[in-house]
């Protein structure tokens, strides 16, 4: 019994070797970094990989475009046909570490009844927001004011954290992904659809 | 008591003396002061408070890249992931640890994307100067702190713009230095901010929650500049808003900078 399973690893890992080569070097994945979620949960920065992940960026505090944010994401959200749904997930991460805590993400999460099954706020270590900005293709600036100015946009990684979509804008970016998402065929992801 | 509280005095102003003395091999001084942007991101922001660190006099050059690819054998162009840069990445080298014939060490380094700027810099436990501090220390000609308004120098600094990326660069340090002791922050490369993504010209997402491109358009930009013949100051907002992190470009390099140790 122990032998056919050892037989069995030596056969599977050239298989699995050759899979991850293919996958090194687009996957955002590749930058590791710690993010704490709306529990105050620490967790990697791939912690969704397997399921295809709508990723985006904010400001907790933001009192004119936040609201309107969430509902865009959630409105997306719910056009999604529901064997797909229950398959992506949405991680929003805050470009405010200093002021946006676990306790100000479960509140925002709350105030929106987000399904924190699927939905997870972070706020990454302060060190690594422009990284994750870059990485996301956004264009933002602390403010004087404690604010932030930044561009709004909203990425859709595969299940293996390479971008299929990124589009700033957030209304149009969302009606895309619904579009993406109704075609999309994810070989690699955690179940089936 | 007392004598503890010597001891801790000399301890102190020994670790005060070791912090200048790393800082300032290679590095110029540069006092604080008030920078008025070009391009003020906001009406509030006319007058920005840049504080006292320490800027790379030169910038950084092949040989010393060569030398940090070696140590950190994940920034080998063979071995770098690709969303820290692109394909061009120190494709001009001959291998992935070697300059070739044709370089020569003294150069700057280009062809590097911001991520591997940035982890040089960390290497070195420094940092990239921002765009403020860059833009700061860029002001000065060699004679004042704040040239900006000499249109002679100015003009000096266009022309270096407008001739095309000479095929083999220059060694860095060999123009005058400015007011801060800093060599070629015109006339050699363009080079990477820390906040090269900061620039949004115009468009701020509060103001224009439903339409968040609207205003992105040089035109409405131009109106709010300080000074509408600054070319020069002009052109690179616009290269830095062209980047993405993992660019990289024959005329694109670096310098680092470090804050003031605090007393």
């Amino acid at each position: 019994m122990k032998i056919i399973f050892l037989i069995l690893i030596i056969l599977i890992t050239p298989f699995s070797l050759s899979w991850a080569q293919t996958v090194q070097g687009n996957s955002l994945y590749d930058y590791q970094t710690i993010l704490t979620d709306q529990d105050g949960k620490q967790m990697d920065f791939n912690v969704f990989q397997g399921h295809p992940v709508v990723v985006s960026m904010f400001y907790a505090s933001c009192d004119y475009s936040c609201p309107l944010f969430i509902d865009v994401l959630k409105k997306m959200d719910s056009k999604l046909d529901s064997k797909i749904r229950d398959k992506i997930r949405i991680l929003l991460i805050s470009f405010d570490p200093a002021h946006d805590t676990s306790v100000v993400l479960y509140k925002l999460a709350k105030q929106h009844h987000l399904d924190l099954s699927r939905w997870k706020l972070v706020f990454p270590s302060k060190n690594h927001v422009r990284d994750l900005a870059a990485l996301l293709n956004y264009t933002y600036r602390p403010l004087p004011d404690g604010g932030f100015n930044h561009t709004s946009a909203i990425t859709l990684l595969d299940e293996r954290g390479v971008i299929l979509h990124s589009e700033e804008g957030l209304q149009n970016a969302a009606n895309s992904i619904v579009e993406i998402l109704k075609k999309q065929n994810f070989p690699f992801m955690k179940g089936t659809l | 008591m007392r004598l503890l509280l010597l001891a801790a005095i000399c301890i102190g102003q020994f670790g005060l003396i070791l912090a200048a003395q790393s800082a300032e091999k290679g590095m110029a001084y540069v006092v604080g002061g008030i920078l008025k942007p070009f391009y003020p991101p906001s009406p509030k922001e006319r007058e920005i408070p840049v504080h006292t660190f320490w800027m790379n006099k030169f910038p950084v050059t092949e040989a010393q890249f060569l030398q940090f690819v070696k140590k950190n054998p994940q920034w080998r162009r063979d071995h770098i992931k690709r969303i820290f840069a692109d394909k061009q990445y120190l494709s001009h080298w001959v291998t992935p640890i070697s300059l070739g014939n044709k370089i020569n060490g003294e150069q700057p380094v280009t062809q590097v994307s911001w991520f591997a700027a940035k982890a040089y810099c960390e290497s070195e436990g420094k940092r990239l100067p921002t765009e403020n501090e860059w833009e700061y220390v860029a002001g000065a000609s060699d004679k004042k702190p704040d040239a900006r308004k000499d249109l002679e120098w100015r003009n000096r600094i266009l022309d270096w713009y407008t001739k095309p990326t000479p095929s083999v660069f220059p060694k860095v340090g060999q123009s005058p230095p400015n007011y801060w002791g800093v060599y070629y922050l015109h006339g050699l490369v363009w080079e990477w901010v820390l906040d090269f993504n900061s620039s949004l010209v115009s468009s701020d997402n509060r103001e224009n929650a439903t339409s968040p491109d609207k205003n992105r358009f040089c035109g409405a930009g131009a109106l709010v500049a300080t000074e509408k013949d600054d070319y020069a100051s002009f052109m690179r907002i616009a290269f830095r808003t062209s980047l993405k992190a993992h660019y990289t470009t024959s005329s694109l390099g670096f310098r680092c900078a470090q804050d003031e140790k605090k007393s």
